[in-house]
């Protein structure tokens, strides 16, 4: 009875997942305006944007290898599949021992293979955005592996739901969510670090040979990513508290599962409040800044070596 | 003709096409983009490839040295898409319609796309003003989109 609880909750998570996460770029858009006192556009703006761009004609240029294509296609899929691999308040039952390295693989390679597309396009300014992420890649990956690392070094186990139902509160734990919840802000691109797209000063960056279908599953994958990042790293910060206040019932499985999509929506909306009042900045600012928050997984990497 | 309902009519996003251009129309359009219009509220959004464009807003005569560059930023939008030809002189050339510098206006433009790249003119709602306002240039996007009707309609005259 409860497993199948335990199911349901995981696909009711990916399925709202899936579907919030251009809701709540619309309702980020909707901050901006308010801000900057004005309307603003509908909520379901990103659905519509998406829903217009599956209707349009995809154009393909002339100097395009075929990674191009089929790139945007298999970015979307990975972040699709990384959705019920994530842990949703209930023990995920279709985890298995390994997803953690699964769920970094998906992770990283949804941002790798859509700038391998992008790169494959031959636009001069899509290989200005290629060569900005991958440096923001490598500098972002290491810190979100380094984190995964102490959650696996802490509690010596390979499954996300493991890792969260046995760690309890740790501050080795807490030090890496907060560095995972940073570097997804880096990682997703949002204004400070939005150099990979950078509209006004390379037109789109990566995205900007796309057209039609295929910069609608970019956009989809790239706002899905955001959402599975924050997911994980509120899975590492807030979830190991959720289970030792809620337990594992029926109620209290329901409820950290309410509250952590709340949070998780929450946390997505307060990045989007934070983007509206940057401005952008430099390439190399952003690593080094990337680099200076590599000593909070290391710190937490000591720290749960030591068993704290 | 504009379409009555074309799919980007709740997300259309815009590019910015200045064709050899005093400029002017171009300071109206960024007007038309400030907060205080809030063309966003219409789903707009200023895109900076034509890749992913849905209106092309087009300013000035297309000069000569402009043309090659304008013919192929109109034929990498992907279809289907509308042009706003905005200000006098991408309406019918302006003070430049018989200047040898310039080809006078996008219907000769389109007149010659027409027959060398074969390529069939998009929607185009034509907005004249030296310059127009940026309601005036709302207004023609909403004509665009279909959000608006048309107060003007074609009509050829004929000699009895």
């Amino acid at each position: 009875m409860l497993s199948i609880l335990y199911v349901i909750l995981t696909i009711l998570g990916s399925i709202i997942g899936f579907t919030v996460a251009p809701l709540v770029d619309g309702i980020e858009r909707k901050i901006r305006a308010k801000i900057q006192n004005r309307i603003g556009p509908p909520l379901i703006q990103t659905w519509l944007d998406i829903a217009k761009l599956l209707r349009k004609e995809s154009l393909i240029p002339r100097t395009a290898k075929a990674l191009f294509i089929i790139a945007p296609a298999i970015a979307l899929a990975m972040n699709i599949a990384a959705l019920p691999l994530l842990y949703y308040g209930a023990p995920n039952v279709l985890g298995f021992y390994g997803d953690i390295i699964l769920i970094l693989y998906l992770v990283v390679g949804s941002s790798l293979i859509l700038s391998l597309g992008a790169a494959a396009s031959g636009n001069p300014y899509a290989t200005i955005g290629f060569s900005r992420k991958i440096s923001l890649l490598i500098a972002c990956e290491l810190v979100v592996a380094l984190s995964i690392a102490t959650a696996i070094l802490k509690t010596g186990s390979l499954s996300l739901t493991e890792v969260i139902l046995r760690t309890g509160i740790a501050p080795s734990m807490i030090i890496a969510g907060i560095a995972l919840l940073i570097v997804t802000y880096i990682e997703s691109l949002r204004l400070p670090f939005e150099l990979t797209e950078a509209k006004p000063e390379i037109m789109g960056g990566i995205f900007v040979e796309y057209s039609g279908r295929l910069l609608a599953f970019a956009e989809l994958s790239h706002i899905l990513h955001r959402f599975v990042m924050t997911l994980l790293s509120l899975d590492i910060l807030i979830a190991p508290l959720l289970k030792l206040v809620f337990g594992v019932s029926i109620m209290g499985v329901l409820m950290s599962f309410i509250i952590l999509m709340l949070i998780s929506i929450l946390v997505l909306i307060v990045y989007g409040a934070i983007e509206s009042l940057c401005g952008r900045t430099r390439i190399d600012r952003a690593l080094i800044f990337t680099a200076r928050l590599m000593i909070l997984p290391i710190i937490s990497l000591i720290l749960a070596s030591i068993g704290v | 003709m504009a379409r009555i309902n074309p799919p980007f009519k709740k997300s259309p996003w815009i590019f910015h096409l200045n064709t050899g251009g005093c400029n002017a129309c171009d300071i109206e359009i960024l007007d038309a983009l400030t907060p205080y219009h809030d063309v966003e509220r219409f789903g707009m959004k200023l895109v900076g490839t034509p890749r992913h464009a849905d209106v092309i807003l087009l300013t000035g005569p297309i000069t000569r040295e402009s043309k090659i560059k304008v013919i192929r930023t109109l034929l990498a939008v992907p279809r289907p898409f509308a042009v706003l030809a905005i200000g006098s002189c991408a309406v019918g050339g302006g003070i430049w319609f018989d200047s040898y510098a310039t080809i006078g206006g996008l219907p000769n433009l389109y007149e010659e796309m027409r027959h060398k790249y074969n390529f069939e003119p998009p929607p185009t709602i034509y907005i004249p003003g030296c310059p127009p306002r940026p309601e005036a240039i709302i207004f023609g996007a909403a004509q665009a989109l279909g959000i608006l009707k048309k107060k003007v309609k074609r009509e050829v005259y004929k000699e009895d």
